[in-house]
């Protein structure tokens, strides 16, 4: 992209545990917001980009296209999780002319197959569900009894690479400690290593610090061309480059030889489409769906396979409870998925955005210019680079 | 009403009012208090001016019919309520032979018990409802 497509417009709902609203009307607010928040009106919107929410229900863009009353689309998608993908759509759709100006977003409802204690709210009975089967070949895994490829995959990274619950545990405070500076955040008490390590497991090795938090939310941008970008309300964020999909092999079990594949495919990627490097990045908002995959990330980002742990090691900053890479790039100032909430990666751009505006209010990151933000696991993953007006 | 009491009716924060309205044989429809447009299916914000100042709001129960089909036990309808001009429900047709269904024809709002809640029905105008039980 090279700075051709910007951001111009971020918009949240309210994220909680239990909005007391529908999840329509979260996508709904997000969407208005965005649109607002880049100075334009719905006569403006000429595409529409959701998620498709694979497992659970989906606000599709036709809701949000009608829900707005958007009279002018010409482009509309739903593509599959993470957010970034959405967005990703986005950006190619202005950047070849399928549209002007395409609003990207996501929601997010503990919907009453989430949970024990969401079943026993009539409110989120769902009004249908389709069973996720990527590769489909659910049929001949499902009969032995659930498993939980992200506790089998950490349990393989520590025992092939010598990492410790501690590691996964800077992870997750580090998190916790930028929550409590973003007034969004759901989760916001302070996490130390004794609670985590303290926590029940939920699946050998993991703990209920190690997952993302289920909530109501939604979040929204609106992308356009930089030529436009320049007349909009807000201060431009330009996308130096995007990537997104995942190579083979990803039969979505997170083996060991597929682990760090997709990572590292779409960080060379980006390296190299714009000819710069980690020392160029202010800010990274590394996804945390669950800790193991903030890892995988890490590795490729930073430090090369199995040296995730020495990494984290180095980058931890005791006093203040959270990660420095390179002993000044901090990751997720908004708490990411783990203490923000679980918009699957959403929050991380919204975030880089704003803080590469300079409107990350109490989360600000004195002088960022440019950001790195990462979504997913293989087989669904992607990341962008984002520069400010400035850099 | 306790909505624990009704499990079949899926309800959201949206279509709450709608449905206990339904429980009363009360037909409330979105309205916006600031631009005063109404919308249907409901929705959280209003798709005109995008306030999110909306009431459900009772309607007269007149209109005509916009759209039919044959298809099932009886004729349902897209009904074109007098209150505003695209402000469509979809319903069954009652008390009418499928055969004498016609576009643009007059109707008026009933109501039938399915046991979980009523529902609102409609039948032409010109009709006593008599038969019709419940009527609002």
């Amino acid at each position: 992209m090279n700075g051709k497509v910007a951001v111009v417009g971020v918009g949240y709902s309210p994220l909680a545990r239990d909005s007391q609203r529908s999840v329509g009307s979260l996508a709904l607010e997000a969407c208005r917001e965005a649109i607002r928040d880049a100075g334009l009106d719905k006569t403006d919107i000429d595409g529409v980009g959701g998620i498709f929410a694979a497992d659970l229900p989906t606000v599709w863009p036709a809701y949000v296209i009608d829900g707005l009353g958007l009279p002018n689309v010409l482009w509309s998608t739903c593509a599959f999780p993470p957010s970034i993908n959405a967005v990703v759509e986005g950006i190619n759709a202005v950047f070849s002319g399928a549209c002007k100006y395409a609003l990207c977003f996501h929601a997010k409802y503990r919907w009453d197959s989430t949970s024990a204690s969401a079943a026993s709210d009539p409110m989120r009975r769902a009004p249908w569900r389709i069973p996720l089967d990527g590769s489909l070949s659910l049929p001949m895994v499902t009969p032995h009894g659930g498993s939980h490829p992200y506790a089998a995959a950490m349990h393989q990274h520590m025992d092939a690479f010598g990492s410790r619950r501690e590691h996964f545990g800077m992870i997750a405070i580090n998190n916790r400690t930028q929550a409590q500076r973003n007034p969004r955040a759901v989760l916001q008490e302070p996490l130390t290593m004794q609670d985590y390590l303290d926590s029940k497991e939920i699946a050998s090795p993991f703990c209920v610090y190690d997952m993302d938090v289920p909530i109501d939310g939604a979040m929204a941008v609106v992308v356009t061309l930089a030529d436009r970008a320049v007349d909009c309300a807000r201060p431009p964020v330009y996308v130096e480059a995007a990537a997104n999909g995942a190579s083979s092999p990803n039969d979505m079990m997170l083996f060991s030889d597929q682990f760090h594949v997709p990572y590292e495919k779409i960080m060379t990627a980006l390296w190299q489409r714009t000819g710069l490097s980690i020392a160029d990045i202010d800010v990274a908002n590394i996804y945390d769906g669950f800790s193991i995959l903030t890892m995988g990330w890490i590795e490729a980002i930073f430090s090369g396979r199995g040296e995730g742990a020495a990494c984290i090691e180095d980058a931890w900053d005791e006093v203040q409870q959270q990660l420095r890479f390179l002993g000044r790039i901090p990751m997720s100032p908004h708490g990411g998925n783990l203490s923000e909430g679980r918009l699957q990666g959403f929050g991380h751009l919204n975030e880089a955005v704003l803080q590469l505006r300079g409107q990350a209010g109490p989360t600000q990151v004195h002088g960022a210019r440019r950001a790195l933000v990462t979504n997913g696991m293989n087989p669904v993953c992607g990341a962008m680079i984002l520069r400010s007006e400035n850099a | 009403m306790s909505l624990n009491k009704k499990p079949i009716l899926r309800m959201s924060y949206d279509t709450e009012a709608y449905w206990m309205g339904c429980q009363r044989q009360e037909l409330l429809i979105n309205r916006c208090m600031d631009c005063h447009a109404w919308h249907h299916f409901p929705r959280w914000l209003c798709p005109v001016c995008w306030s999110e100042k909306i009431k459900p709001v009772a309607v007269s129960g007149l209109g005509k019919v916009v759209m039919f089909s044959l298809t099932g036990r009886r004729p349902v309808a897209w009904i074109e309520l007098v209150e505003q001009v695209g402000l469509r429900i979809y319903c069954a047709l009652v008390e009418v032979e499928p055969s004498n269904v016609r576009i643009g024809m007059e109707v008026r709002l009933g109501w039938e018990d399915y046991g979980e809640s009523f529902l609102p029905v409609f039948r032409p105008l010109n009709n006593t409802g008599a038969s019709l039980g419940v009527d609002k």
